[in-house]
């Protein structure tokens, strides 16, 4: 379980990084260009995400010598839980707010769109890190 | 509106674990289909397992749910 944990954040931060380099010249850069370079970077934070698990379900199985992690039971699934009700309540408030930021206090749509992408990797890590102290 | 009280939910599972043969956490993790990491969180009252895996629990050391599980001190 927190091979997948590690995983999910490992890759979340590898297209945070990505991305952050990506788009450097976001204010010049057109919505169209903006757009693929999120859709890019949405795309590695799944990709990485699946190798990293793979990785570390390896890893841990090695250096543990237990190749039991498999199993899932309610504690997992509660914990889940808890993680996608943070991430969910935090990327609807900064839904919300970018919303807002555009509607009413003309933010850049570039902004914006970087805004709401961001503000789903951040929901992700910031679930992880709550299931690891679920768990620690 | 009543003060909600929290109560703190004990158990006596790490003894009876002893007391039957020395079962060890993998045999009553295997037995009740949980991993071995909810059985040391429960002996350590750091999770509440749900009333179905207590009576579980409780099975398998063949004991009343409220012999193994109990109110601790408030």
């Amino acid at each position: 379980m927190t091979a997948r944990i590690l995983g999910d954040m490992g890759g979340t931060l590898l297209a945070m990084f990505w991305t952050w380099r990506n788009l450097n010249e976001f204010s010049t850069m057109t919505v169209k260009e903006v757009a693929k370079v999120l859709t890019q970077g949405i795309g590695i934070a799944i990709v990485a995400a699946i190798v990293l698990t793979i990785l570390f379900t390896i890893l841990s199985a090695v250096l543990s010598g237990n190749h039991n992690e498999g199993i899932e039971d309610e504690r997992d699934r509660l914990y889940e839980s808890y993680s996608v009700q943070l991430s969910s309540g935090l990327f609807g408030i900064a839904f919300i707010a970018t919303l807002v930021s555009l509607g009413w206090f003309n933010l850049p749509i570039n902004t914006g769109l970087i805004a709401l992408v961001y503000s789903g990797f951040t929901a992700v890590i910031a679930g992880g890190i709550l299931n690891l102290f679920l768990y620690r | 509106m009543p003060k909600k009280k929290k109560i703190n939910i004990e158990n006596s599972v790490r003894k009876l674990r002893f007391d039957n043969n020395e079962m060890t956490q993998q045999e009553l993790a295997d037995l009740v289909g949980v991993s071995r990491q909810t059985v040391v969180a429960i002996e350590k009252y750091k999770y509440t397992p749900s009333l179905e895996l207590a009576f579980k629990i409780s099975t398998v050391f063949n004991k009343e749910i409220q012999e193994v599980f109990y109110i601790g001190e408030q």
